[in-house]
């Protein structure tokens, strides 16, 4: 993986597409559970940069500027279209469920987005940009306007709330299959 | 810290990402070391953390999507209104206030530049008219001194006659070069040249000097440090303005015949 932070200024877009649309796309499949919308959300995030981008003098932000702008593009549509959540769910601190990491590999990739755009969209997006391992918490952080310490709740939460869907999955699988025997 | 708040920090820390110059996980972590309950927690974390990425690394974009993106660049610097996304929608102009757009901005352009130049040339054309009326102006004057006025108020003193003048309502010189102001003054008379009222004052030096003054109005502006000469034939003219007064001096000679006086 190249380095971006050690790029000059001059960033040529087609290294940047190459480096950065396919963690993009990722990152809109899972804000916006469509792929047509992810693809839509990561051209849209590279169109802004190919006209604002020269006004963004520190190329060691680059990154974390195609993230929050792909994200503020999801919600400015969810505002157009009237679905934005704005508040925080109440969750009880509940003890973190214990998730074996065997039965998420026994997981495809579809079922484990699926179980990932279950989660409740406030703890969705800081946790697919962690899962993503592109940006550092800190980095996300900035990326949403976020405190750290909200960040580092949001990612508690959610990891919560995956490993519970995670389970349900699974229990869920397991009941069938028990039914057909 | 306590074990719950330490949990909570390692379950954000990747350790190929996130900063162990993080004082906070630098702390978790220590404790993880020392605490085989924590330590565990953390494998079980790091381990479901890896299975999820890989899992949501194996989502692979469509395969034109990348082509679709480059396009972008083109689709930029040529034609900002052109919709190139997977739905075929626009995304372009939706969201670009109308006087930021490409097509507008060069129609105004275009429409400013017709106008300057219109202003420009209406100027010019009016510049030139003002011009051509100065210069038939100055002929008439010419034409007026060769038939030599009757002068209607006589007197040697350029005081009185400046007096009469203004009494009359008619131009009388604000200001005047010494060498003019030394030479002799006979008369005075005022006229209508063309539409503009004037005065004319006679002097005599080595030869008789019409002095014509009027306001200068729409008339245009004169170099005031070196008067337009004119050659009608006997007589020759030099112009000038200051304060927004016109002076056209009259002579019979040649353009040497100045050579003293001005």
């Amino acid at each position: 993986m190249t380095d971006i932070n050690n790029k000059s200024h001059n960033l040529d877009f087609k290294d940047l597409v190459d480096e950065y649309y396919t963690p993009l796309f990722r990152f809109g499949y899972s804000l916006s559970k469509s792929e047509d919308a992810a693809g839509d959300l990561t051209q849209q995030t590279f169109y802004i940069w190919a006209k604002k981008g020269d006004t963004l003098r520190d190329a060691s932000k680059v990154k974390s500027w195609l993230f929050t702008t792909l994200y503020r593009e999801f919600l400015r549509i969810k505002r157009k279209e009237g679905t934005t959540t704005t508040f925080e769910p109440e969750i009880m601190e509940l003890e973190l469920p214990v998730v074996e990491s065997n039965i998420v590999t026994v997981l495809d990739a579809n079922d484990t987005v699926k179980c990932l755009q279950e989660v409740d969209e406030i703890y969705r997006v800081p946790l697919t940009l962690y899962y993503l391992n592109e940006l550092a918490y800190k980095e996300i952080a900035a990326a949403l306007d976020l405190p750290i310490g909200t960040v580092m709740s949001r990612l508690s939460r959610g990891k919560s709330q995956l490993k519970s869907i995670i389970l349900e999955k699974e229990r869920n699988k397991n009941e069938i299959k028990t039914s057909n025997l | 810290m306590n074990n719950s708040e330490i949990k909570k920090i390692l379950q954000a820390y990747r350790p190929e990402i996130d900063q162990l110059e993080d004082e906070k996980i630098k702390k978790a972590l220590e404790a993880a070391a020392n605490n085989t309950e924590i330590k565990a927690f953390l494998d079980n974390e790091l381990e479901f953390d890896s299975a999820i990425s890989q899992k949501l690394k194996s989502i692979q974009p469509p395969a034109d999507l990348r082509n679709k993106i480059l396009s972008i660049v083109e689709t930029t610097e040529n034609d900002l209104s052109k919709p190139n996304l997977l739905s075929g929608k626009s995304v372009t102009t939706n969201n670009i206030v109308w006087w930021k757009q490409a097509m507008p901005l060069s129609i105004a352009a275009c429409f400013m530049i017709i106008l300057a130049l219109g202003v420009v040339f209406i100027n010019q054309t009016k510049i030139n008219k003002q011009h051509d009326e100065l210069n038939l102006l100055i002929q008439a004057v010419a034409e007026n001194a060769k038939n030599s006025p009757k002068l209607e108020y006589k007197n040697n003193q350029l005081v009185e006659l400046t007096r009469f003048l203004n009494d009359s309502n008619s131009p009388s010189p604000n200001k005047l070069p010494k060498s003019i102001e030394d030479l002799k003054s006979i008369g005075c008379v005022t006229m209508d040249i063309k539409g503009h009222p004037m005065s004319m004052i006679c002097f005599k030096g080595d030869r008789l000097y019409h002095l014509y003054v009027t306001e200068q109005n729409k008339l245009p502006d004169l170099n005031n440090n070196k008067p337009t000469i004119n050659n009608w034939g006997e007589i020759t003219t030099a112009a000038w303005t200051i304060n927004n007064q016109l002076y056209i001096l009259s002579a019979e000679g040649d353009s040497n015949v100045y050579n003293d006086i001005l």
